[in-house]
């Protein structure tokens, strides 16, 4: 997850540079622990630059969850809003900080459908989903 | 006495004028912002179908210019709901020649040989796929370069009755379809998801092939919805066009709300940016047409709708919402001496955002 997370962050920035650069501009400052069954690591970004490391505390914010909610949501079995409410996704964080994540979220992923590039990459979130418990 | 069903010799020829593909200019340098689609809505008892082979001019990533993306778009609702697919086919995988009729995606063709077009299309990650013959019985209508909005052109022509004879696979039933009424059109020109129009466009048929009737409601308006710029209302009897009632021959009028419930969405991971099931589509529509002696009342039922989600062209924050929204249609009226009574399926498109 957290190698396709990286690939993702590249293909955005070099298919759809505006929906990146805003992206990075609404999430600036911010370092967001994910824990996604064995998988934790961070998705940092700066005014400039998003990008995937391993977690060194002090993160702004946490999600967890598996990697089968993230097929669920993006196959639009669960909602976002569905997914939270069940604790399928737990977001723990300040409040103005889940907003600003959540602003994030929204340019990645009107970037992401612009970008030819993310059909590959989500094929192979599929490939590992079904091969995750 | 309405005419009868054209000269299948001569509709063949008919289209084959009319109905090729155009493509966009921008491959030759020409004006970009092109899409172009062939589309085709199937009828049976208790499955609706739609087919959409689509050619947009987008972004290249990375490059200067725009270059044609091809898209199949199907849609289908049956017992268990809606089911279907939006699937992108890279250069080496599309073939369409401008000035024919014909299209192949990947393993899903388009073909038009003889006097009617045959249909093979099987999802890739999805279990929807389809054999049809369709027979065109009746007239095609033409119309060029309408203003969506300000210096944003569209044409299109439609078939409003075909046959569809083959099979439909829809999870794991398979329909056998024999002489179902079908809905075919083409609209290419240079507009953009997001610019300022919507419209409300709609085909109904009789299921009964001895009902001769057939009409197809467009309606053009600004994105406020406050103007219109374009409406008519086109009957057909028999084969051919027997009325078309325009503009200011015609008032619109919807009541209540119809609340779809939790929507289909395809692209299904676009859902994320417009989650809630805010549909703003009404509960019912009625047409009241009349004009120079004549009078029509079409009205429309929305039973169950799906969205297509398109992300507007002009900006990162927005999308424009096509509800494909399936009911049954009623039209009465008496038009030129003849008394119209149909009763039928219906697909009616309401874009909106």
């Amino acid at each position: 997850m957290a190698q396709l997370l990286a690939e993702s962050f590249e293909v955005l920035a070099r298919e759809q540079p505006e929906a990146y650069a805003r992206m990075c501009e609404r999430l600036a400052g911010l370092s967001v622990l994910l824990e996604v069954e064995a998988e934790r690591f961070v998705a940092a970004f700066s005014h400039r630059r998003a990008w995937v490391a391993a977690p060194g505390g002090g993160e702004a914010a946490r999600v967890t969850t598996r990697s089968r909610t993230v097929l669920d949501v993006l196959d639009d079995r669960q909602s976002l809003t569905e997914a939270v409410l069940t604790d399928a996704v737990e977001v723990v964080g300040p409040l103005d900080t889940l907003l600003r994540l959540h602003a994030g979220l929204v340019v990645y992923v009107q970037g992401a459908v612009r970008c030819p590039g993310f059909a590959p990459l989500l094929r192979r979130l599929r490939e590992a989903g079904a091969s995750s418990p | 006495m309405l005419p009868p069903r054209p000269d299948p010799k001569h509709l063949a020829r008919l289209l084959a004028d009319t109905d090729y593909f155009r493509r966009s200019p921008s491959r030759l340098g020409g004006r970009d912002e092109h899409k172009e689609w062939q589309h085709f809505i199937v009828h049976t008892g208790g499955m609706n179908l739609l087919v959409n082979f689509s050619l947009l001019d987008e972004p290249r990533p990375g490059r200067a210019g725009s270059a044609e993306v091809a898209r199949l778009i199907v849609m289908a609702h049956g017992e268990e709901g809606w089911e279907g697919d939006v699937e992108r086919f890279e250069d080496g995988e599309v073939q369409v020649e401008a000035g024919h009729l014909h299209a192949r995606f990947g393993p899903n063709t388009l073909r038009f040989e003889g006097d009617r077009w045959h249909l093979s299309v099987a999802l890739r990650e999805r279990p929807v796929s389809v054999e049809l013959e369709l027979v065109p019985v009746a007239l095609p209508a033409l119309s060029a370069h309408h203003l969506l909005a300000p210096q944003r052109p569209i044409s299109w022509l439609f078939l409003p009755r075909l046959e569809a004879r083959g099979t439909i696979t829809l999870g794991r039933r398979t329909v056998r379809v024999e002489g179902a009424p079908a809905y075919h059109d083409h609209n290419w020109g240079h507009f953009r998801w997001g610019d300022d129009f919507c419209w409300e466009w709609g085909s109904a048929v009789p299921l009964e092939a001895a009902n001769p009737w057939s009409a197809v409601l467009v309606r053009m308006v600004d994105r406020g919805r406050t103007v219109a710029r374009y409406q008519a209302l086109f009957l057909w009897g028999g084969g051919e066009s027997l009325r078309v009632f325009r503009d200011e021959e015609l008032s619109f009028s919807t009541a209540g709300h119809f609340q779809p419930g939790r929507a289909f969405s395809l692209p299904r991971p676009l859902a994320l940016l417009a989650p809630g099931t805010a549909a703003d589509l009404p509960r019912a529509l009625e047409v009241q047409a009349r004009g120079r002696g004549d009078e029509l009342r079409l009205t429309f039922t929305p039973r169950h709708a799906a969205r297509l989600l398109l992300p507007a062209e002009g900006s990162l924050e927005q999308l424009t919402t096509l509800h494909e929204v399936l009911g049954p249609v009623s039209l009465r009226g008496r038009v030129r001496g003849e008394t119209v009574d149909m009763e039928g399926p219906a697909v009616f498109e309401f874009i909106r955002g």
